[in-house]
């Protein structure tokens, strides 16, 4: 008895082991089914790539190059003209009873508050584009790529300094003083930067184009239209340097873009505003657009035309205008600026017959720059948009020689400019600073649209003088406008460091917001 | 109740009777027989048969036979099993002993569910819930979370929207994250049940709810633990019904009702006569800006000339909207099962109208289950639950533009109908060059002619095999697929307009969304349990793994030449497309002991160790380890004496669990790519994200502490638990600087601490031929909100044109209302007062603000403050039933006390620019100095920008509510009104009310409505137009045969 049962626990221990084996075989087995751990938890996204397998061929560093465009295309669409053209003397606001108007209306009135989107989306984008610029630089030597043309790199390095310094232009022609970010920065390290002094600001900004000149000075062989190039950094140079009223530094910058042979102007004014055939000529840069898709195309002309044009102008009748169009339109004061004859004033306002904002028939003005789609059925528009043209160079550096006491040297690029518009008659009798006014209001006509006026104004010292007689003049003809818009001080040049900004990188904000 | 569960214990807690059995040591001679069911005469399985005063013991086979060997015919055999009361019998000198066991009337038999495994409820040492499933079995409600309302302690179901198959939003204990979901998770029949939620479909509805046999919900880290990085938002444990060996039934249950939006809670808006006086205010206003004149009748459009002969409303467009819909639910359950197979269908087919006409629910569900013996020791069993859904649906709480939306703002003079009866697409307010207001689509044909069309089909397979190694020893493998399809179709004809856009020939839209989604769950667990004297011991071991995929395909077409045809082929563009696939997989190591000395000292301890591929590599496993006590201390010689305490047990449990709810590539920095024109060709244009290596979950960490009383055996039974709950490392969606190049960034960060009480009181006072049961629940929570980032700045959410609404900040609760505090409207005093805080454009009669920061102006946001709290103080839930003789009546009510909501009528319509329609009470608005109004109400809005239309307490309403959910009215046929055929077993008739009344000051439908469109955790309480919710009065019928 006593054995049959010491036998029954032998046996069963051992049943019971083979068991407890045939167990953990199962259960190892499961294990080996679903795969070793670290494949089975390691998932890559199947739609997207991501940063661990990049970098590895040439073409990665191109797209990330092409990447660095966007933001610049994004705001050029979206908000670049409303605090830079729709502020200005040149575009206001088509009034509508019918909806009120918190971002746009407001920027033209200034009435804005520093909780602006246009202000804000601005900022995000430009420092977006900043960011991907420095990624840019930080990465394209750290991957042992193997470069088809030592060029491709060269142009890749001097379009990361042009667009970076770009970015800082706008931003401080907008904002003043901006925090300094030239490498890729953690958010916990981005709350310890603070604005930088506007000089500093513009150092960097000439830094950068230089080193965008240099490396681009050998990179003719792999220039594509579109892309940033050794003119177009000498162009905006030139440009920085005169907003900075440094003439004497901006001219051999000018006179290199002058003296390439490169560029000219096109004999039609109107020829540059054609999407179906874009213009690579005069245009030194520009930001491009294509109605073939929604990523790529603008929504200018869904902006500008009045809104309650319906389909007349956009040839889209669905889409509809009523909240979204009525934008830059012509003030009196651009409309009045053009002689007779200037072919550009054809070129940049058409006229819509309907209903005003007092019930009244009239025709309304509308900027007829930007085309709408010609195959696309949405709002897909493709014309490009001008960042800087040959007609800018010529009128800076006009504007340089006038302002450095060589008033008959200025006068031919002058009339270069004007004798295209169809104005032909040599300027005669012109002084420092009749040529000077001149030259301002040549370009007033001349880029009407292309975002330059504020900035001119800005650069000019006229900006509150301006503004202030245009804001009386829009007060008189719109009754209902608050007491309180129109009212330009010195604080009001500079734009409000958009508020989430004030809170999340503790900015100090700009006096008068 | 008792009964229900006894049934479930029956097989799932065969196991557990083991643990008190010993095997046979030593005999004189045998005894065998059969242990059997008082109640159906049914063998019980695995009852324990022991020798008493010994350790020898056997337990009875699948048929409930057994063979013990005695030593003397002295021996008593006791025999017992769990949810029975034990029987002894002395041997003497009978050979065969045969004995029937009672049903044991006190609870705490009951076996309950926890994971990956069941417990006697008095052995329970976590803090666990079990729904009383019968009391709520009449509901005429399409998803289980509904049954669950007001029922259990610290679990709060909020019913957000009324829409048919709408999602509604679970919390138990409060909200323990920002960023990643607070939702808990679901377990279908032991397998977790991967679902995201929202608004407009609710993963728990693919779930027959009149299939449901139990729900547990498991609410402490000791209980959660076991699900490791899934568990910190409390488990819900689902029961399926399911046939029982040697068991046979077949019962149809239909169910049939109307659904009815009751009058309270329909929004109110200025009727006809006085929005015509509302639009010439404002012209008055138009007139006296533009031409610095007094406007005269001739200024106003002809039709607002004699406001006088408008009489009555005009037309209500909210109630042209609504209807009395139906609702029918068809059930067929049949079971059947011989002694070594049992076999379970069910059948369903649901309809469900909306209560907004053109909206409404299909469902087919069923269920095919199979279970069978292999032999002694191994059960397998499989089963299908295939559901098909088909949703009509249209947009509803997101803003003034879907069909509620401009329901309230319509123009009341104009009438949705044309002189022939036939519906007007479009609506054109009377005009003139001084004003007009918004020019809308009828929302009737918008509902008629829109089509938002979703179909699910979904499929839950299971197979489990369980193999009875020893009698002490179990293994069970399981493997489960959740694989779904679903097709969405949208189309907006061209005849549809939207506001102020009228509607064009030829410019129909339409949304595709094609999508499948497959998950694949393989779990294996061994179990072990011993019991020897006066120690049990139960040991747990897994190890489970799980893969999902979702892949997305969507396409938008415009325009279609005709709305005729629908399909992509006749669109002239396809203007967008995407396609989305989604991964992840989780590995899982799991174990638990538990241990009780002395049936009176209780111990457990759990272990889950969880890999996932959400996170970055170097946090890619973490550990969730909890531990919990008990004392029992009915079982000590100084309680054992008072008879009128019939269980007293002490609780106290702690641990941690996490929540992996976030995007599953979160941690990788993607390189996101676009497109750029170059050459006048298209080239591809990439950004590089921001990476994150070490994301990982939040943490929960929860100490619990309870007591568990029974008063007069167990009439009475009181619960109560203190939880303190602190979530860190919160998975948070956080604002960084714009200069890094991005706006937000994932990151953990920040806690929050949810503390609470929790009250439950079950009783039954009477007990006679009138049998009353009651059960109360009562629950506090207080959420706090501990840490954000390094700088604890606050997070801003929701959105009142372009402004937040909520804030959450440090040292409050999670997404208070954020916003200014309306002190009334300013006088022309208050104007020329330099003293007195204004804004630009304030005039006499605008909305007047305190000023906070006390800079002696109003602006916007910088006067904005904290202005409420959207959490009760408490809710509770109260449940009382009575049976008297045939006849059953079940009164369920629930509600809140405390906290705000806003009413988002105020937000989206009651903006005084004249454009819309606005609610009754502005009819005593400011008009002018001899009309002041109510020195609420401010006056028409002239000026722009204006801050007369910002999120103000005067948009908030207290949000305390009772509602009597349910009322049910059952009546079984007496037995022998069927006695001549042998057909009918049980027929039972009830009547039911779902949502008889919601008592409450909140001026709008629903206290617990939530915008579909802002987030629920950071920006709740926020009411926009949500669906509302409906009446139900329906009839049903259980046959059984």
């Amino acid at each position: 008895m006593i054995q049959n049962e010491y036998l029954n626990k032998i046996v069963r221990k051992n049943s019971k082991r083979i068991i407890m084996k045939k167990i953990i075989y199962f259960f190892f087995l499961t294990i080996i089914l679903s795969g070793c751990s670290k494949d089975f938890l390691e998932i890559y996204p199947d739609t997207v790539l991501s940063e661990g397998s990049y970098y590895k061929t040439e073409s990665d560093f191109v797209e990330l190059a092409n990447g660095m465009y966007l933001p610049m295309r994004s705001y050029t669409n979206n908000d670049a003209w409303v605090i830079s053209e729709l502020i200005s003397d040149n575009g206001a606001k088509q009034f509508n009873s019918a909806t009120g108007e918190s971002t746009k209306g407001v920027v033209d009135q200034f009435l804005t508050s520093s909780d602006n989107t246009h202000y804000s989306n601005f900022w995000n984008l430009a420092y977006n584009g900043i960011n991907r610029c420095n990624k840019l630089l930080e990465e394209i030597d750290n991957h042992g790529i193997e470069w088809s043309s030592n060029s491709i790199r060269e142009r890749s390095i001097g379009e990361a300094y042009f667009l970076r310094g770009l970015y800082y232009f706008d931003l401080t022609r907008q904002f003043g003083a901006v925090p300094l970010v030239l490498n890729t920065i953690s958010g916990d390290k981005a709350v310890d930067i603070k604005r930088t002094e506007e000089g500093e600001i513009y150092s960097s900004i000439i830094n950068d184009l230089k080193q965008s000149i240099d490396h681009f000075s050998s990179t003719e062989d792999v220039t594509e239209k579109g892309r940033a190039s050794l003119y177009a950094a000498n162009a905006i140079l030139g440009k920085v340097y005169l907003t900075d009223h440094k003439y004497d530094e901006a001219k051999p910058f000018l006179e290199a873009v002058i003296n390439s042979g490169n560029y000219s102007l096109l004999p039609n004014y109107a020829d540059l505003f054609d999407p179906t055939n874009k213009d690579y000529k005069e245009t030194i840069f520009a930001i491009q657009f294509s109605e073939s898709l929604p990523e790529l195309s603008n929504q200018f002309i869904f902006r500008f035309a009045p809104w309650n044009s319906g389909g007349d102008i956009t040839n889209q009748p669905a889409y509809n205008l009523v909240n979204t169009g009525g934008y830059n339109i012509p003030t009196d004061d651009l409309l009045e600026v053009f002689e007779p004859g200037d072919l550009r004033k054809d070129a940049s306002i058409n006229y819509w017959t309907g209903t005003d904002w007092d019930g009244e028939v009239r025709p309304i003005p509308y900027c007829a720059k930007f085309k709408p789609p010609v195959s696309a059925v949405d709002n897909s528009a493709g014309d490009s948009f001008p960042i800087i043209r040959y007609s800018d160079v010529l009128l800076m550096y006009a504007e340089i020689l006038n302002e450095t006491g060589n008033t008959s040297a200025a006068i031919p690029y002058v009339e270069q400019v004007r004798n295209r518009a169809g104005l032909n008659t040599p300027l005669t009798d012109y002084n420092n600073v009749s040529l000077d006014s001149l030259i301002a209001k040549e370009r007033q006509k001349e880029f009407c649209f292309e975002n330059q006026r504020w900035y001119d104004l800005k650069r000019t010292g006229k900006a509150i003088q301006v503004m202030m007689a245009h804001g009386i003049r829009m007060k008189a003809k719109y009754p209902f406008l608050p007491d309180n818009s129109y009212q330009i001080n010195k604080n009001r040049l500079l734009a409000p460091i958009p508020t989430n900004q004030i809170v999340l990188n503790k900015l100090e904000q700009n006096p008068g917001y | 109740m008792i009964k229900t569960n006894r049934k479930i214990s029956k097989k799932i807690l065969f196991t557990i009777a083991l643990l008190l059995t010993i095997y046979v040591q030593g005999q004189e001679r045998v005894i065998s027989g059969k242990v059997i069911s008082q109640d159906d005469s049914l063998g019980l399985p695995g009852a324990s048969v022991l020798v008493k005063g010994t350790a020898f013991g056997t337990v009875t086979d699948f048929d409930g036979n057994y063979n013990i060997k005695v030593p003397d015919d002295k021996a008593i055999l006791v025999y017992s099993y769990i949810g029975f009361v034990a029987v002894e019998e002395t041997v003497n000198n009978k050979a065969k002993i045969d004995v029937s066991l009672a049903t044991d009337a006190t609870s705490l038999s009951e076996v309950v569910l926890v994971g990956y495994g069941s417990q006697r409820k008095r052995d329970l040492t976590g803090s666990v819930e079990t729904l009383n499933e019968k009391t709520v079995a009449d509901l005429p409600v399409s998803s289980v979370d509904q049954k669950m309302v007001g029922q259990l302690a610290g679990v709060q179901v909020l019913q957000q929207t009324g829409a048919p198959g709408g999602g509604s939003s679970i919390r138990i204990r409060g909200n323990g994250s920002i960023g990643a979901g607070n939702e808990p998770l679901y377990v279908v029949d032991g397998h977790p049940y991967t679902s995201s939620n929202n608004q407009t479909l609710n993963p728990l509805i693919f779930i027959n709810p009149s299939n449901i046999e139990s729900i547990t919900v498991l609410k402490d880290a000791s209980s959660t633990a076991i699900y490791g990085s899934r568990g910190a938002n409390g488990v819900v444990l689902i029961t399926t019904k399911k046939g029982h060996f040697n068991q046979n039934s077949i019962s149809v249950n239909i169910k049939t009702g109307f659904q009815h939006v009751p009058e309270k809670g329909r929004p109110k808006m200025l009727s006809a006569k006085d929005f015509i006086y509302l639009q010439r205010d404002k012209i008055d206003i138009v007139v006296r800006q533009r031409e610095n004149r007094v406007a005269s009748n001739a200024d106003y459009p002809e039709a607002y000339q004699n406001p006088e002969n408008f009489l009555g409303e005009g037309t209500n467009w909210y109630d042209i909207l609504m209807r009395d819909a139906l609702m029918t639910d068809y059930n067929l359950n049949i079971m059947r099962g011989n002694e070594s197979t049992a076999f379970t269908f069910n059948l369903e087919y649901l309809k469900e109208e909306g209560t907004l006409k053109y909206t409404g629910l299909e469902r087919f569900s069923s269920k095919l289950g199979i279970e069978s013996k292999l032999g002694e020791s191994v059960t397998i069993s499989a089963s299908l639950q295939p559901t098909y859904i088909k949703q009509n649906r249209t947009n509803s709480g997101y803003s003034r533009n879907d069909v509620l939306g401009i329901s309230l703002w319509a123009n009341p003079t104009l009438s949705p109908y044309d002189d022939n009866g036939n519906l007007v697409p479009f609506l054109t307010s009377p005009a003139n060059k001084y004003f007009e207001a918004w020019d809308f689509p009828n929302p009737l044909y918008v509902l008629q002619q829109t089509k938002m069309e979703q179909q699910t089909f979904r499929n839950l397979g299971m197979v489990d095999i369980e193999w009875k190694i020893t009698p002490d020893l179990t293994f069970k493998s399981g493997f489960s697929t959740n694989w779904s399809y679903t097709q969405y179709l949208q189309y907006d004809p061209s005849t549809v307009g939207s506001a102020n856009k009228a509607p064009l020939e030829g410019n129909g839209s339409s949304n595709n969304t094609r999508g499948t989604g497959f998950d694949l769950l393989n779990e294996n667990t061994i179990t072990y349990k011993k019991a020897i004297k006066d120690h049990e011991i139960n040991v747990l071991l897994g190890y489970t793994w799980e893969k999902n995929r979702g892949d997305n395909v969507n396409i938008s077409a415009y325009p279609f030449a005709t709305d005729q045809i629908q399909t992509l082929n006749a669109a002239q563009d396809i203007n967008g497309w995407g396609q989305s696939i989604e991964k992840w997989s989780l590995l899982s190591y799991l174990g638990r002991i538990n241990y009780t000395y002395k049936n009176r000292y209780l111990v457990t301890a759990t272990l889950r160790s969880d890999g996932s591929s959400r996170f970055g590599e170097d946090n890619r496993f973490a550990t969730f380890p909890s531990l919990a006590l008990a004392w029992r201390a009915k079982e000590e010689d100084f309680l054992s004496s008072i008879s009128s305490i019939s269980d007293l047990k002490i609780r106290a449990s702690y641990g941690k669990s996490g929540n992996y709810n976030i995007g599953n590539y979160a941690h990788l920095a993607n390189i996101n790519a676009g497109n750029y024109l170059i050459n006048n060709s298209i080239v591809t244009a990439t950004n590089v994200g921001l990476p994150n290596n070490s994301l990982t979950w939040e943490e929960s960490v929860e100490g619990d502490i309870g007591i568990d009383l029974g008063l007069f055996e167990n009439r009475l039974n009181f619960t109560a638990d203190y939880y303190n709950r602190r979530t860190s490392d919160m998975l948070l969606d956080k604002n960084i600087p714009a200069i890094t190049g991005f706006n937000s960034q994932l990151v953990n960060t920040g806690s929050v601490k949810n503390e609470g009480l929790e009250l439950m009181l079950e009783g039954t006072p009477l007990d006679g031929d009138l049998k009353w049961n009651i059960n109360m629940n009562i629950s506090f929570n207080k959420n706090k909100v501990l840490a954000l980032n390094q700088d604890n700045d606050p997070i801003y959410s929701g959105n009142n044109d372009g402004r937040p609404t909520n804030i959450t900040m440090v040292g409050k609760p999670i997404g208070q209302f954020f916003g200014f505090i309306n002190e009334g409207i300013y006088s022309s005093a208050d104007l020329t007062d330099p003293n007195v805080a204004k804004y630009p454009s304030a005039t006499e009669g605008s909305a007047k603000y305190r000023d906070i920061n006390g800079d002696g102006q109003i602006v916007d946001i910088l006067d904005y403050t904290a202005i409420g709290n959207p959490y009760p103080d408490f809710s509770f839930g109260l449940n009382n039933s009575f049976a008297f003789k045939a006849f059953d009546l079940n009164i369920i009510m629930n509600g809140q006390y405390g906290g705000k909501v806003a009413n988002g009528l105020r937000q989206t319509v009651d903006n005084l620019q004249g454009f819309f329609n606005v609610s009754e009470e502005w009819v005593n608005r400011w008009r002018s100095k001899s009309q002041p109004g109510d020195g609420i109400h401010s006056g028409v809005i002239t000026n722009t920008p204006s801050l007369g239309h910002r999120f103000n307490t005067l948009w908030l309403e207290d949000a305390t509510f009772l509602r009597i959910s349910n009322i049910s009215l059952g009546y079984k046929l007496p037995e022998d009104s069927f006695k001549s055929s042998s057909f009918f077993k049980n027929t039972r008739i009830y009547l039911t009310v779902q949502n008889l009344a919601t008592f409450t000051k909140y001026s709008g439908g629903n206290p617990q409505g939530q915008s579909a469109g802002v987030s629920n955790v950071l920006s709740p309480g926020i009411d926009i137009t949500s669906y509302p919710l409906p009446r139900t009065i329906s009839l049903g019928i259980n046959l059984d045969f």
